[in-house]
């Protein structure tokens, strides 16, 4: 027993009390390395004195409060998870229940916008060819329009003094 | 802490699974060790509760991503100090005055109330609380690194390995940091552990012959 074993002891000293075998492994050492006592001493009441050091008082409601904190943390994941869960991955039916529901109506948007579409353009096609129609009319047909067309659309205020002598 | 590795390891995959009974039954293992490392690292009641609970809460958190491959209490301490250095990193960024700091007075010296290191006479309780209180106070005053090593080599179930872990060095920083911290607190209580005066009857180191000296 050459290897100094007082490191070791001060080690376990600051863990726990020395076994008994541990505790006549010391003494030995003592016996046969006085000059190492008073060091050894400090050491241990050192050791003695960390261990014992007292509980920190804990309030009696501290479980408690952290389950409390855990329940609220995990209900707000909770919600966190719910929101996010809007857009589901695209192998599930609430992905693509929704997703197909959105194609059909873009679709017959984009139809019915193309049916607008081509149903103006024939209007504005049967309107231009109207027009070549009329621009190919001779000059003179045209020359009186405007007091043929104001003929039209005027008509002369009722007599109704000559409708009751009618009548 | 009586129970083995394993009870935690297993009551941890059930909190994975999201099993609140076995997450309350880790929390009421741990909270005293816990609260003692947070306390004696803050040194504020106020602060180690709010931490404590932070302590707990992550790992309630973090639960999905913890592996068996080393000790629960390993995990757990580390999750401690990272939070007690988060809080000690906020304190230097928002200093606010301590009540305990030493007063200046008018005449420029500071007051407070150190007692006499002469400890003959007074009874063996009192002065094992002073030694107590004093060995607190030295261990306030050590470098964070070292008080976290010597906070932590008080816990039963963990060796130096997981130490070295927790304050991710390596093992022989982690028996330096210990070494070390353990010669500073012998230098400053010199007066205290040299009386013995205080030693109760079941010191250990009554048992070896007195030295010749």
């Amino acid at each position: 027993m050459n290897e100094d074993p007082l490191p070791h002891l001060e080690d376990i000293l600051h863990r726990r009390e020395l076994s008994p075998d541990e505790q006549r492994r010391l003494n030995a050492w003592l016996v046969r390395h006085p000059d190492a006592a008073p060091a050894w001493v400090e050491s241990a009441r050192l050791a003695r004195a960390t261990r014992q050091l007292p509980d920190i008082p804990v309030p009696s409601n501290f479980t408690a409060r952290v389950l409390d904190e855990v329940r609220r943390d995990a209900a707000k994941a909770e919600r966190a998870r719910d929101s996010r869960r809007v857009v589901s991955p695209w192998w599930q039916p609430r992905f693509w229940i929704p997703a197909m529901t959105t194609a059909v109506v873009v679709a017959v948007a984009m139809g019915g916008w193309e049916w607008r579409t081509q149903t103006q353009q024939a209007e504005f096609k049967r309107d231009v060819t109207q027009l070549r129609t009329l621009a190919s009319v001779p000059q003179e047909v045209l020359e009186d329009f405007d007091a043929i067309q104001g003929f039209s659309q005027s008509s002369p205020p009722v007599d109704f003094e000559l409708l009751a002598a009618l009548e | 802490m009586t129970d083995g590795p394993d009870d935690d390891a297993a009551l941890m995959l059930q909190v994975q699974q999201g099993d609140l009974t076995a997450f309350e039954g880790l929390v009421e293992k741990y909270r005293q060790p816990v609260f003692n490392f947070i306390q004696r690292t803050l040194h504020d009641a106020d602060e180690t509760e709010d931490v404590a609970q932070q302590v707990f809460v992550q790992v309630w958190k973090a639960a999905p991503r913890y592996r068996v491959a080393s000790k629960f209490s390993t995990w757990l301490f580390t999750i401690a100090r990272n939070l007690c250095l988060n809080e000690i990193r906020r304190r230097s960024r928002h200093p606010a005055e301590s009540l305990d700091a030493p007063v200046e007075t008018s005449d420029g010296a500071f007051e407070r109330d150190f007692a006499d290191a002469d400890i003959r006479g007074v009874t063996d309780q009192v002065l094992l609380a002073e030694l107590t209180t004093k060995v607190d106070e030295a261990l306030q005053d050590l470098p964070e690194s070292q008080r976290s090593a010597m906070l932590l080599v008080r816990e039963k179930d963990l060796p130096y390995e997981e130490i070295a872990r927790i304050l991710d060095v390596s093992v022989s920083a982690t028996k330096s940091l210990i070494h070390r911290g353990r010669e500073t607190l012998k230098r400053r209580l010199k007066a205290y552990l040299r009386s013995g005066a205080w030693a109760p009857e079941s010191d250990p180191t009554a048992t070896f012959p007195p030295p010749r000296f």
